[in-house]
């Protein structure tokens, strides 16, 4: 797994790419809540790049959008490819949270 | 059979009667040796990279779930997998000496309840059942065996059979 980072209008960005299992999903969380803790209350986790992903992803999905929705922030995911996408409605995430087609999309919805 | 997938790419279906085990040990870093295990049979297997996303994911929630919930003592253990395939079906066998946990049997998680009272628990589970054609499990001499069955047709081919049934 491999995560870039980046800050455009107070949105911060994950790029986040390859896998999200059980052994990398810590790392990610990780990031996710160093930027939390820095005050960033926007983010946009771009997965035009993640290839696969398991429950230990998703639950990191699921803490952050309870906590970003008690800190009165919001989380947008764009760009999910196909499998990534299934196991997402499979979950029943896809009623949790919001999904965009694109990193364009997302930027406006953030 | 030749068959031409969504991409317009031609497939060979070829399925040559394959078959592999792992030991894994109850430490979450064996995690690989079943993604490489998986990677080395979608060589050997022609089917939708699709599929072996998803054989990927059973096998992780399942070997996860032994691994965080199978075992009260701080002992090393052993787990075993193996894989096989045969025609147009994968055969997943696992056994492992941890706590009875029968998975056909395991709580659905409530996927349509409001999200502040989502929990994750139960997660992998689901995906297992929704991935998995067919699931059995046992419990012998103190160990859980789970057998499952997954039918790794092309979606194309199945379209075909589909068609020509009806």
């Amino acid at each position: 797994m491999d995560i870039i980072q980046e800050n455009t209008n107070e949105v911060e960005i994950f790029n986040v790419k390859g896998s999200l299992d059980s052994n990398t999903s810590s790392e990610f969380e990780a990031k996710i809540y160093t930027a939390l803790e820095s005050g960033q209350r926007k983010l946009i986790i771009n997965l035009e790049e993640l290839e696969y992903i398991s429950s230990a992803g998703l639950r990191v999905m699921l803490k952050t959008t309870k906590d970003l929705k008690r800190m009165d922030g919001n989380i947008v995911l764009c760009s999910l490819q196909d499998y990534v996408r299934e196991v997402f409605d499979i979950a029943g995430f896809d009623g949790y949270m919001n999904i965009e087609k694109n990193l364009e999309e997302a930027m406006i919805k953030i | 059979m030749r068959l031409t997938n969504q991409s317009g790419a031609v497939n060979m279906i070829n399925m040559e009667k394959m078959s592999l085990s792992i030991k894994l040990k109850n430490r979450l870093v064996d995690l690989d040796k079943i993604k490489k295990a998986v990677s080395s049979m979608s060589t050997t297997v022609d089917c939708a990279r699709r599929k072996f996303q998803e054989i990927d994911l059973v096998l992780e929630e399942l070997f996860t779930n032994i691994v965080c919930h199978g075992f009260n003592d701080n002992k090393e253990h052993e787990i075993h997998i193996s894989l096989s395939c045969d025609d147009d079906t994968l055969m997943i066998r696992m056994e492992d000496d941890g706590k009875p946990f029968d998975v056909t049997a395991a709580k659905e998680p409530d996927t349509k309840c409001a999200i502040e009272k989502r929990c994750i628990g139960g997660l992998g589970i689901h995906f297992v059942k929704h991935f998995i054609d067919e699931c059995n499990y046992q419990r012998k001499k103190n160990r859980n065996i789970v057998v499952l069955k997954k039918y790794i047709t092309n979606d194309a081919q199945q379209l075909e059979t589909d068609s020509e049934s009806r």
